[in-house]
C-alpha cells in the first residue's frame, strides 16, 4: 500500500507540488490579510477575467522556450490585430449595424491571416536564415509595432459594435465565458504538447536540435509550427483585448512580454529548451493572477507590484535549489550507506 | 590576396561600418543639413552614454548570457547617488567633486552586479532568467525604498549639471552659441579604451572569451568559474553604473523611469555590432559602430522627413536585415 502511493507520488512533477504549495499559500495569506474582500465575488470574477491575457501570452512564450526559443513579437502581434480590426470595423460597418455579424465573422478571419502571417515571418528567419529568435522576434517586435503604427498614426482604434463587447462579458453561470474558453484552449494545448508527435519532437528539438536532425526529424517544420501557433494564439490575444478593453493600440501591454517570461521560468519551462511541463504553466499564471490581485486589496503601490515576479522567481528559485541540494545530499547518504554495508559484509566474510 | 578579402569581408564588424557608410551618403544626399559639425557633434553626445551601456552589455554577451537587468543597475545607482547628494546638497550645503559623485554611482553598480553573480553562480541560473528577475527586484526596491519621483535641475548636484554643460574644443557658431565635443563623449572613449583593454590584454578579460566559448574546456584549463562570474557581473555592474550616472546628468533631470524598456534596443545595438548571441566572440570597436549605426537611424530619421511613426518599422527592418547578414555570414565561414 504504501509503496503504491509513493510510486503515484513520485510520478507527480516536483514543480506541480512546489506551484501548487506556493499558489495555496498565498491564496491562504490573502484570505488572512484580507479576507472579506478577497473572496467576494466580484472580486473573483475579475481575477478570472484578468488571467486570460497574460495566460495567452504566457502559452506562446512557453512553446517558443521548449524550442529553445523566444518570442517577443506576441504582444505587437495582437495589437496588430486589433489595430487592423479596428479599422476594418470603422470603414465597413453600416450605420445601422446591419451587417455585424459578417464582420465580427472578418474579424476572425483577418486575426487568423495576421497570426499565421507573422508566425510564418518569424518562422522563416529563424530557421531558413538562421538567426537566434531572439534576435529576429526583437525585429519584427518593432516591425509588427511600426506597421501598427503606421496604421493609426499612433492613435487609438476603439467603439467596436455592441455584439463584441457582449461576447466579452458573457457570463457562463459564474465563470466568464472568455476563461472559459481560454480554459478550454489551454487543455488542448497542453494534449498537443504532451500527447501528439509534434509535441514530443518540439521538445526534443529543444533539447538537442543536432541529434533531432540526425534521427530525421524535420527540425524546419517543427520549427514553422511553434511559431504559427505562438502567432495564433497571439493573435486570438488581440480578439480577447478588442472584446475587453473596447480599444486597440499599436503599444498596448508592454509590460506582458516580461510578465509572460516570468511566468513561463516560474512553471519551470526552461527558456535553455527541452525541460519543462507545460502543464504546470496554469499554475503559475494562477500564482501570479493571485499576488497581483492581492497587493491591488492591500493597496501596496502599483511600482512595487511589477516587482513581486522578480520575488515570486526567485523565491521559487531558492525552494528549487533547497530541495535539489536535501536530495543529491539525501542520495549521496544513501550511497555512502551501501557502500559501507557492503564494506561490512565483505569484511565478515 | 582574394582569402584576405573574403577574411575581411566576413567579419562582422566590417558590416557595421559599410552600413553606417551607406547610410551616411544617404543620409546626405536627402539632407545637406547631416553633415553639418553640429549634427555630428550631436550624435556622438547621444551615443555616449549607451555606447557605455553597451560595453557591459558586451562583456556579459561574451561570456555567453543575456543581461536584462543593466538598464535598471543603471537606473537604481544614478537615481540613488543623485537622490542622496541632494539632499546632502540641499540640507547641509555639501557639494561633491564629480569624480566622487561617479565612483559612488559605480560602486553601487558593482555591489548590484554581484548580485547577479550570486544567482548565477550559487544558484546555477541561466543568465537571462536571473538579470530578468533581479532588474524587478532592482526595480522594486528603487521604487519601494529610495523614491520614485523626479529629481529636478534645481535640486540636481550641482558638479552634474556642470559636467552636462561642459562642452570641449569649442568653437563659435554661426549664430554665437557654443559649439563643442560634449564631456560625456570623452567618458565614454574613456571606458571604452579600458574595457577593450581589460579584454585583449588581460588574462581575466581572456577567462570570459573563454567561459563564453566553452565553459566545461575554460574550468580544465584552470579558470575558476565563480570567480570569473563575479567579474564579469561586478564588471558590467559597474559599467551600468556610470553609464546611468553619465546618462542622468546629460538629461539633467533624474526620472527614475526613463531607461526603462530599453535594454533590448542597447542589446540589438551590441548583437548587430558582431558580438555572438551565444558567446565567446565580440569586440568593443563592433559594439561602438552597433551604437552609432542604431542611433544613426533614430536620430536622423526626421532629418529626412520620415514621420516618427515609421521609426519602430525602420528600425525593425534594420535589426532584420543585420541579423541577416551576419546568419549568412556565419552559413559561409562553416562552409569553407
Amino acid at each position: 500500500m504504501k509503496t503504491t502511493t509513493k510510486r503515484l507520488l513520485r510520478r507527480i512533477d516536483r514543480k506541480t507540488v512546489q506551484l501548487l504549495l506556493l499558489a495555496v499559500v498565498l491564496f491562504v495569506v490573502m484570505i488572512i490579510l484580507k479576507g472579506d474582500k478577497f473572496l467576494r465575488a466580484k472580486n473573483i470574477e475579475s481575477m478570472l477575467f484578468q488571467l486570460v491575457e497574460p495566460g495567452l501570452f504566457a502559452m506562446c512564450i512557453g512553446l517558443a522556450y521548449l524550442s529553445k526559443g523566444i518570442d517577443l513579437s506576441v504582444v505587437t502581434i495582437a495589437n496588430l490585430v486589433g489595430v487592423v480590426n479596428g479599422i476594418m470595423l470603422r470603414t465597413c460597418l453600416a450605420p445601422d449595424g446591419s451587417n455585424v455579424g459578417m464582420l465580427l465573422a472578418l474579424c476572425v478571419v483577418i486575426a487568423v491571416g495576421v497570426g499565421l502571417t507573422c508566425g510564418i515571418i518569424n518562422a522563416f528567419f529563424i530557421s531558413n536564415i538562421g538567426i537566434f529568435p531572439i534576435l529576429v522576434t526583437l525585429g519584427t517586435q518593432n516591425l509588427f509595432m511600426g506597421i501598427a503604427m503606421m496604421l493609426t498614426q499612433g492613435r487609438a482604434e476603439g467603439n467596436f459594435p455592441q455584439p463584441l463587447m457582449d461576447f466579452g462579458n458573457a457570463m457562463v453561470g459564474p465563470i466568464p465565458l472568455l476563461t472559459l474558453l481560454f480554459l478550454l484552449l489551454y487543455a488542448l494545448m497542453c494534449v498537443v504538447v504532451h500527447r501528439t508527435p509534434y509535441g514530443r519532437k518540439l521538445q526534443w528539438m529543444g533539447s538537442n536540435s543536432k541529434v533531432t536532425w540526425y534521427t530525421g526529424i524535420n527540425n524546419r517544420r517543427i520549427t514553422y509550427v511553434t511559431y504559427i501557433l505562438s502567432g495564433l494564439l497571439a493573435a486570438l490575444a488581440g480578439l480577447v483585448i478588442m472584446a475587453r478593453t473596447n480599444s486597440a493600440k499599436a503599444d498596448y501591454g508592454s509590460t506582458y512580454v516580461f510578465q509572460a517570461l516570468l511566468t513561463c521560468v516560474l512553471a519551470g519551462i526552461s527558456p535553455l529548451g527541452g525541460t519543462g511541463k507545460y502543464y504546470n504553466l496554469i499554475l503559475s499564471i494562477i500564482t501570479i493572477q493571485i499576488t497581483s490581485t492581492g497587493f491591488n486589496l492591500l493597496r501596496i503601490s502599483p511600482l512595487i507590484r511589477d516587482s513581486i515576479f522578480g520575488i515570486l522567481l526567485v523565491l521559487s528559485i531558492f525552494i528549487d535549489y533547497v530541495s535539489q541540494t536535501q536530495r543529491t545530499r539525501r542520495l549521496n547518504r544513501a550511497a555512502i550507506r551501501q557502500l559501507q554495508q557492503a564494506g561490512e559484509k565483505e569484511a565478515v566474510e | 590576396m582574394k582569402t584576405n578579402v573574403r577574411r575581411i569581408a566576413l567579419k562582422s564588424e566590417v558590416l557595421s561600418l559599410l552600413l553606417i557608410v551607406l547610410l551616411c551618403i544617404a543620409f546626405s544626399i536627402a539632407n545637406p543639413a547631416f553633415f553639418h559639425i553640429i549634427n555630428i557633434l550631436d550624435l556622438l553626445k547621444v551615443c555616449s552614454y549607451p555606447t557605455i551601456f553597451a560595453c557591459g552589455v558586451m562583456i556579459v554577451l561574451i561570456s555567453g548570457g543575456l543581461d536584462m537587468s543593466f538598464m535598471w543597475i543603471g537606473m537604481f545607482s544614478a537615481y540613488s547617488t543623485s537622490k542622496m547628494l541632494s539632499l546632502l546638497q540641499v540640507g547641509q550645503g555639501i557639494v561633491m567633486p564629480l569624480p566622487v559623485i561617479f565612483a559612488i554611482s559605480t560602486c553601487i553598480g558593482a555591489l548590484l552586479g554581484s548580485f547577479n553573480a550570486l544567482l548565477v553562480s550559487k544558484f546555477r541560473l541561466p543568465v537571462f532568467i536571473a538579470t530578468l528577475s533581479s532588474a524587478n527586484i532592482f526595480m522594486g526596491v528603487m521604487f519601494q525604498f529610495i523614491g520614485s519621483e523626479y529629481i529636478f535641475p534645481a535640486q540636481m548636484p550641482v558638479r552634474m549639471i556642470e559636467f552636462s554643460k561642459t562642452l570641449l574644443f569649442t568653437t563659435q557658431s554661426a549664430d554665437g552659441t557654443p559649439v563643442g565635443l560634449h564631456a560625456s563623449v570623452l567618458v565614454a572613449a574613456g571606458v571604452c579604451l579600458v574595457v577593450h583593454f581589460i579584454m585583449r590584454y588581460t588574462l581575466v578579460g581572456r577567462s570570459v572569451y573563454c567561459i563564453g566559448g566553452d565553459e566545461a574546456a575554460a574550468e580544465r584549463v584552470g579558470f575558476s568559474r565563480t570567480r570569473t562570474r563575479l567579474f564579469i557581473f561586478m564588471l558590467a555592474g559597474a559599467i551600468a553604473g556610470l553609464a546611468g550616472i553619465v546618462g542622468v546628468s546629460n538629461i539633467q533631470v533624474a526620472n527614475p523611469y526613463d531607461f526603462q524598456n530599453r535594454e533590448l534596443t542597447v542589446t540589438a545595438a551590441v548583437v548587430i555590432g558582431g558580438t555572438r548571441i551565444t558567446g565567446g566572440s565580440g569586440s568593443v570597436i563592433g559594439v561602438v559602430l552597433g551604437v552609432i549605426l542604431t542611433n544613426i537611424i533614430s536620430q536622423n530619421l526626421v532629418l529626412i522627413g520620415v514621420q516618427p511613426e515609421y521609426s519602430k518599422f525602420v528600425f525593425g527592418i534594420l535589426v532584420l536585415f543585420a541579423a541577416t547578414v551576419q546568419g549568412l555570414q556565419t552559413k559561409l565561414r562553416n562552409r569553407k
